[in-house]
């Protein structure tokens, strides 16, 4: 899956936002390019990914702002939660800036299952599944 | 420099105009030899021939020569289609034989490094120098109680003559001949660089230096280092680099390899202040074991381009890695360096700070991989880049790999692009600073996390290096 943004308009403004869980045995490649051509816009993609047993996640994401695009706010957010064993994932978080009145950043965050989160859960009465899927469900909720 | 203020020392400035680069100057070429132009076999043969090696090092740069032949240029970093192979001296000797008095030292070399104020810093706080000049070591000491402890410092050349069981046991293995095409080349044609091997429980309490040096125009320097860290050792090692401007390139391609044994430690600084036109496309690379840690920290002011990222496998279970990178591109300067680590065991941890400054049109790319392997439990890494680009001219990118092939670690990546805070800006110009000055403070600032891990006189070095680029800057 591809996602091409142009924002060429100036002031203009964006918002993406994905949310998907990787199945046991599903490859799923997802590149989000968000590119800044006018002054004054903003842009902001959160993606967020739950990867289960044996799925395999790749993650581009690319914040280009050219040159002369002045005063742009840029922001590009990838999450990953493996769970269990065998499960993959790759995140490449770019950013090519030819501007310098801007601000642009990106974060991206590979874990697992907190531990004591899923301590805490099961000392509540939850069993292991229910525990993990709850956490999952916040993960995607936050 | 500011946009409203104008600078009251005109002075300051002219000098700046005049001189950009302190290091430039070139002492007259006078070599002992100077192998022809261009590269080929006959070229490598007679390197092995000069340096009176035996079949197996032949052997192994005539099969690195053939394997750079085959592999292509790299095409997703930097432009290098303006590398000339075929005009570039692979080969210069300057001096007879390595000194081990500065007494020993033809005076021109010895003139160029009293500028570089080298014997200087010898004598204050440096447990050990070598100093290469064009293709060859041309003079090393080491502080004698260091001697005593068996702690080996000499040229590469004379460790392969003098200690080829130790030299062999770990070259070419960490970075091996057909890692890449600079890789290749180095190998092929490789002179001079460093051997270091600190014995089991040995703490080196001072840096060990080496200071390289580029004369000739059109040189190639393609210095070959490696450091051996026996278990428990530390070491903390330094290099320096400059060469004159010339209107035409030179190529520096070094090859650097690392073993930390167990619970070892090892630091390499390195501070490349290449004048503009030397193509720096460096491979280095470190492997960690049990509970061993690497450091590397690396600043890059200099050079036309620059390609390098310092890499640490993690090998052995809680072994760590930390590269710190700062980088400085200023006008026709592309300076793409980041670095790589690669956990392979459990409980193996990472941290990656990159800082770039890009000004006056140059542009500063942070490139750099995390990759945890199935088995890596509990890894743990972490990766900042921070970018400020000082005007429109200028451009930044970052270009990360995070690649995880295990489920039970964790990894955080951020990155910021940015400009100089207004506020700050408004801030420091409130206390009475003008702006090219206020702009410095914040970019000295900015940089200040990985200054203060460097020796003391290099981080003064940088700050003013810093200061001294931004100063003809147009805001």
């Amino acid at each position: 899956m591809r996602y091409f943004d142009v924002l060429d308009r100036m002031g203009q403004s964006k918002d993406i936002k994905k949310f998907l869980v990787v199945k046991s045995g599903e490859s799923i490649d997802i590149e989000t390019v968000m590119q800044f051509k006018a002054p004054k816009t903003r842009g902001n993609t959160l993606i967020k990914a739950v990867v289960m047993p044996g799925g395999k996640l790749n993650l581009k994401g690319v914040i280009k702002i050219d040159k002369g695009a002045e005063l742009v706010e840029a922001f590009l957010r990838q999450s990953v939660l493996l769970i269990g064993e065998n499960s993959m994932a790759t995140a490449i978080p770019e950013l090519e800036i030819e501007s310098n009145e801007v601000r642009a950043s990106h974060a991206a965050a590979i874990g697992r299952v907190d531990e004591e989160q899923l301590f805490y859960l099961m000392s509540r009465g939850l069993s292991q599944d229910e525990a993990v899927k709850s956490i999952i469900k916040a993960f995607l909720n936050e | 420099m500011s946009r409203f203020a104008p600078i009251k020392e005109e002075s300051k400035k002219e000098k700046w105009e005049k001189s950009p680069y302190e290091y430039g100057f070139s002492s007259p070429e006078k070599h002992m030899f100077k192998a022809k132009r261009g590269l080929n076999e006959e070229i490598v043969r007679m390197i092995s021939t000069m340096k009176s090696e035996e079949e197996k090092m032949r052997n192994f740069r005539l099969e690195s020569y053939k394997i750079f032949l085959e592999k292509k240029m790299p095409t997703w970093g930097a432009d290098l289609s303006t590398i000339d192979f075929n005009n570039i001296f692979y080969y210069v000797k300057a001096t007879k034989s390595e000194g081990k008095k500065w007494g020993d030292v033809p005076k021109e070399i010895k003139d160029t490094y009293d500028k570089l104020g080298i014997p200087q810093a010898e004598k204050e706080y440096l447990g050990g120098v070598k100093a290469q000049y064009e293709s060859e070591v041309i003079y090393g000491s080491l502080l004698k109680k260091l001697r005593d402890k068996g702690i080996i410092f000499c040229g590469m050349d004379e460790a392969l003559v003098k200690y080829p069981d130790l030299v062999w046991s770990h070259f070419g293995k960490i970075v091996p001949k057909g890692d890449n095409k600079f890789a290749a080349l180095n190998s092929a044609v490789w002179s001079g660089g460093s051997f270091i091997y600190v014995p089991k429980g040995v703490k080196v309490d001072l840096p060990l230096q080496a200071y390289f040096r580029i004369n000739t125009q059109n040189m190639g320097q393609f210095e070959r280092t490696l450091i051996i860290v026996d278990e428990g050792a530390f070491v903390h090692y330094v290099e320096g680099c400059t060469a004159p401007i010339y209107t035409t390139d030179s190529l520096h391609s070094a090859v650097v390899e690392i073993w930390v044994a167990k619970n070892a430690r090892c630091r390499y600084t390195t501070i490349q202040n290449w004048s503009t036109n030397v193509y720096n496309l460096v491979t280095k690379r470190a492997w960690v074991e049990e509970k061993g840690i690497m450091e590397w920290v690396d600043g890059n002011l200099g050079s036309k381009i620059t390609m390098k990222y310092p890499s640490v496998i993690l090998a052995g279970k809680g072994a760590h890695g930390e590269i710190l990178s700062v980088a400085v591109a200023g006008k026709g300067q592309h300076q793409d360096a980041g670095g790589k680590c690669i956990h392979l065991a459990e409980n193996t941890t990472s941290r990656i700070i990159s800082k770039s400054i890009s000004l006056n049109g140059g542009r500063s790319s942070y490139r750099g991989m995390i990759q945890m392997n199935k088995g890596a439990k509990n890894a743990r890494s972490k990766v900042v880049c921070d970018a400020l680009i000082l005007d429109n001219e200028s451009r930044s990118d970052t270009y990360p790999v995070n690649k995880i092939m295990e489920s039970e670690v964790t990894l955080e990546h951020e990155a910021t692009v940015s400009k100089i805070g207004e506020e700050q800006l408004f801030y420091l110009m409130s206390r009475g600073f003008e702006e090219h000055e206020a702009e410095a403070m914040v970019v000295n600032g900015f940089i200040e996390p990985i200054v203060k891990e460097l020796p003391m006189e290099y981080s003064v070095e940088l700050n003013r290096l810093i200061s001294l680029q931004m100063e003809g800057s147009v805001g």
